[in-house]
């Protein structure tokens, strides 16, 4: 494509301003919390507070937990991503079309932050990025013992970033109308994170 | 050529126009009222809140010091993993840039989540001439798209609205009524563009922050439009300024603790999406291409200057809701996608040779509301007074400079003063007295709406 | 101890009272004020407005008449102290009056800042800075109708740090204060903003006004005699019964 400027004109002109000494370099303080949360029991009450639900079961226990939530919904199917949790419930093909006729998805989350409830998806670990983000309802799967404190204390120490990384802090909302509260806009309205172990 | 219902072209102008909605002014102060206070509580959360924003502060400036190496290594990575980036000096060649990804990846469908850069480069426009439908998908921007008008906030674009006129909107655009209820408007935004999204050939979104690091893109919202746009569309396009940068996941740890708090009260939006790159593998679904365009657009101008602490901003429109000016008059009097304190400082920065950018210096009484909340401590208010000395003098009248002159001359003399203090102790109580002065100068704007001291 | 004291222009020209009921207020807290000579204005008009040479012009009258001396310069203005403490530095930068501007700008306190930190250790520093108006929001609360309401000049309140002090120096002198909804907004003079943008500005005011008209008090004081006067107007132009009294005033009335 030729239209736009060259990398090197482009930054060529940026040379010629700024110092290019940053001098010392800046401090990046982590944040302090007056009410600090921790732990699976700290995300629970972060994540509730939100609007989002949850529970914590047994590993074996993961296949009932997720019919129990599903069950008598008004939606043909599950989206599936990944997770290999309930045999007895059929999965459709993924894909975003079928994530967007689905009514729950279900996904595993790869760590969690207690202090703001907020839940992290990579988008190499699930099979496909639709299934959290389509249906009017999703449950996500943590492993309790993945729970860290801050969403900044997992991105302090991610290397290697998937293609997409999603931090979800509760249901979908928009304050766009007269600055007051809607939840699941576009997202899911509905979030259910299921703790294991 | 006079149309009555053009925008007026200078700024009292526009006040005075919006000052007369008290609609929109009712909308604009309960909005603002609400995300100050949702703010306030939510700073208060942070024990080192000061620290925090001081870090955010000397890293802004650290990156704005050596912003070459950063967007060089930025894009060296973000290369590697099948991003392309390019590089825009100006809107002309960003739309063009945007326009030939669109027309190569085919799609008449565009789902477009909330960027500002699109609503500086006009872009919308350039590829509806294209041929191309544009669905603007966050809630206030679907909303200004159907009322035909900018964005009048930079975080809220349909703060000035009621849910009245909402509902006006979306009825005409289903062509069956949608109820003033706001629940029921959202739903039906929902369904509404939900096809748009499965649709789109391409999806458009902006970038809060790049992280040069991993050559990352990250892009926070909480409706999950923004998900939508940069995962279902086989193709994702980034709008980004070139000053969006972070050095790594440290820096970029420090900014998402200040955004959403200073924006709308929250912790943390709902979805915080780091883009790394298009899909890779056997992922079954996320853009095939993933591209970038960077925009200088009149930024690397400011760069050298004192007013380079502009471009530390972070967008979270915390300093529009406080400007006790924007309370009064919203977003559109200030007839710039930026408005408010930030709109203020940065449109003349972008636009140096327009003299109406370049106006809004003196659309405020530099209070200071505005540098006192600011998360990364831009002086705002020292910003607007900095411009008006770089530019009131050339742009005054010669009355106004003469004024300014002659007053100068009297006042550096003792003995005027002192002629001149008792001429208004004199004078004072005859023009308090005087019904039909004329209303002109200095004297007829005080009385317009004010009594004499 | 021994002060300067200059009452700034405005209230030179407008309401030379003021003026003395400062003065009269340093001289029953012990202190005594000699009103500087020679001085006109701190040029924050033309300084606001972005005219540097002529704000400058101005400015140099009154930095003369500040003179080479130790005294403290107490001013009965916020924002007359803020510009002299603040901005004359860089008004002066690079002029052979600018070591001399960066001597006087240390000497600079507001009346009530002074009043209250005067005989602590705290050296006037334009204000104190270091108050946080949390302090005395007890004091403030109270109500009844004869109470006073306060209202923040923004340079006061932001540059100086002085919302704190003008409360303490008006519950130290035995007056009950109430606070206004909004109390941290600024009322819409901003100096030339007043006559550039008008509509505004008095758009503002009324914010401000019914905000103090919902209190039931009448009394409103300030620091800053412009802000005031421009209130004032419009309250007049209104027809409301408000009244407003610079700081300086009730510091010597009765409560
Ligand atoms: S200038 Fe500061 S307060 Fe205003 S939008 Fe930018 S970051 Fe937020």
């Amino acid at each position: 494509m030729t239209t736009g400027t060259s990398r090197e004109e482009f930054l060529r002109r940026l040379r010629a301003t700024g110092s290019g000494d940053p001098g010392q370099p800046p401090a990046k303080p982590r944040p302090r919390f007056a009410d600090k949360r921790g732990g699976p029991n700290g995300f629970i009450e972060s994540w509730t507070a939100l609007g989002g639900t949850a529970e914590q079961v047994p590993a074996e226990d993961l296949p009932g937990a997720v019919t129990a939530y599903a069950v008598g919904r008004d939606g043909p199917l599950l989206a599936t991503a990944g997770l290999d949790v309930a045999a007895d419930l059929t999965w459709p093909d993924c894909g975003s079309q079928a994530a967007a006729g689905s009514a729950v998805g279900v996904v595993r989350a790869v760590a969690a932050a207690a202090q703001t409830g907020t839940v992290l998806l990579r988008a190499d670990d699930n099979r496909g990025r639709a299934a959290s983000l389509l249906p009017p309802a999703c449950i996500f799967v943590i492993d309790a013992g993945s729970v860290v404190d801050t969403l900044g204390d997992f991105l302090r120490d991610l290397e290697d970033p998937p293609s997409q990384l999603v931090a979800v802090t509760g249901p979908s909302r928009s304050a766009d109308i007269e600055s007051t509260l809607v939840i699941g806009v576009h997202g899911p309205g509905e979030v259910h994170a299921i703790l294991i172990g | 050529m006079s149309n009555p219902t053009a925008t007026p072209v200078s700024f009292g102008r526009r006040a005075d126009r919006a000052l007369a909605d008290e609609r929109m002014r009712a909308a604009i102060a309960r909005g603002t009222g609400l995300m100050v206070q949702r703010r306030h509580e939510a700073v208060a959360e942070l024990v080192n809140a000061d620290e925090l924003r001081d870090a955010a502060s000397a890293i802004r400036a650290a990156t704005l010091q050596r912003l070459p190496e950063l967007l060089e290594q930025w894009s060296d990575n973000l290369g590697a993993l099948g991003g392309q980036v390019h590089w825009a000096t100006d809107a002309d060649e960003a739309t063009a840039i945007v326009a030939g990804i669109v027309r190569r990846r085919g799609g008449k469908v565009i789902a477009k989540g909330k960027s500002m850069i699109s609503e500086e480069i006009h872009l919308n426009e350039v590829l509806e001439r294209a041929g191309a439908e544009v669905v603007e998908t966050d809630l206030g921007e679907f909303i200004q798209q159907l009322a035909g008008e900018p964005p009048s906030h930079i975080v809220a674009p349909a703060m000035h609205k009621d849910r009245f006129e909402v509902a006006d909107l979306l009825s005409a655009d289903r062509g069956a009524p949608v109820s003033p209820e706001i629940d029921d408007e959202a739903a039906y935004a929902r369904r509404r563009l939900r096809q748009a999204f499965l649709d789109a050939g391409v999806g458009i979104t902006g970038v809060n922050f790049a992280v040069a690091s991993t050559g990352s893109i990250c892009l926070v919202e909480n409706e999950g439009n923004g998900r939508m746009c940069s995962s279902l569309p086989p193709t994702h396009i980034a709008l980004m300024g070139l000053e969006r940068i972070v050095a790594d996941f440290a820096e970029l740890d420090v900014m998402l603790n200040l955004l959403a708090r200073s924006a709308t009260g929250q912790a943390l939006t709902v979805y915080t999406n780091i883009v790394t790159g298009p899909r890779r593998g056997d992922e079954i679904d996320g853009p095939e291409e993933l591209h970038v365009v960077v925009l200088d657009g009149g930024r690397s101008a400011a760069l050298d200057t004192r007013f380079s602490p502009a471009l530390h901003c972070i967008r979270c429109g915390a300093c529009l809701n406080v400007c006790p000016v924007y309370r009064q008059v919203g977003g559109h009097a200030y007839d710039s996608v930026y408005s408010g304190p930030i709109g203020a400082v940065l449109t003349p920065l972008l636009k140096p040779d327009d003299p109406a950018a370049r106006e809004l210096s003196e659309a405020s009484s530099l209070c200071g509301a505005c540098t006192e909340i600011c998360p990364v401590r831009i002086p705002l208010h020292d910003l607007l007074l900095h411009l008006r000395h770089r530019d009131a003098r050339e742009d005054a009248s010669r009355l106004r400079r003469a004024g300014f002159w002659l007053w100068s001359q009297a006042w550096s003399r003792r003995w005027i003063f002192r002629a001149m203090v008792l001429v208004a102790r004199a004078g004072l109580p005859l023009l308090r007295r005087m019904r039909h002065l004329p209303d002109v100068g200095w004297l007829g704007a005080w009385r317009r709406g004010r009594e004499l001291p | 101890m021994r002060v300067q004291f200059f009452a700034s222009c405005l209230v030179e020209l407008l309401q030379p009272d003021v003026g003395t009921a400062a003065q009269r207020a340093l001289g029953a807290a012990g202190h005594e004020p000699e009103a500087l000579v020679g001085a006109t204005c701190c040029g924050q008009p033309a300084y606001n407005a972005g005219y540097g040479a002529e704000a400058r012009r101005v400015a140099r009258r009154t930095l003369r008449a500040l003179g080479d001396d130790d005294r403290p310069c107490v001013v009965a203005s916020g924002s007359c102290a803020t510009m002299m403490s603040h901005h004359w530095p860089e008004l002066f930068e690079g002029t052979p009056e600018e070591t001399a501007a960066r001597r006087a700008a240390r000497r600079i306190a507001e009346l009530t800042a002074f009043m209250t930190t005067a005989g602590s250790d705290a050296a006037p520093d334009g204000g104190t800075g270091h108050d946080d108006h949390a302090d005395v929001s007890d004091t403030s609360r109270a109500g009844g109708p004869t109470a006073v309401i306060v209202h923040d000049s923004c340079h006061a309140l932001r540059e100086l740090g002085a919302g704190a002090t003008v409360r303490r120096a008006l519950s130290d002198t035995g007056h009950v204060m109430v606070d206004a909804d909004g109390g941290e907004r600024c009322c819409g003079f901003g100096g030339s903003f007043s006559v550039k943008m008008p509509a505004v500005s008095v758009a503002m005011a009324d914010e401000k006004l019914d905000s103090f008209v919902a209190t039931g008090c009448e009394q409103v004081t300030s620091c800053d005699l412009s802000c005031l006067l421009h209130l004032q107007g419009r309250a007049r132009r209104r027809g409301l019964g408000l009244r407003f009294d610079h700081v300086a005033t009730l510091l010597n009335r009765e409560p």
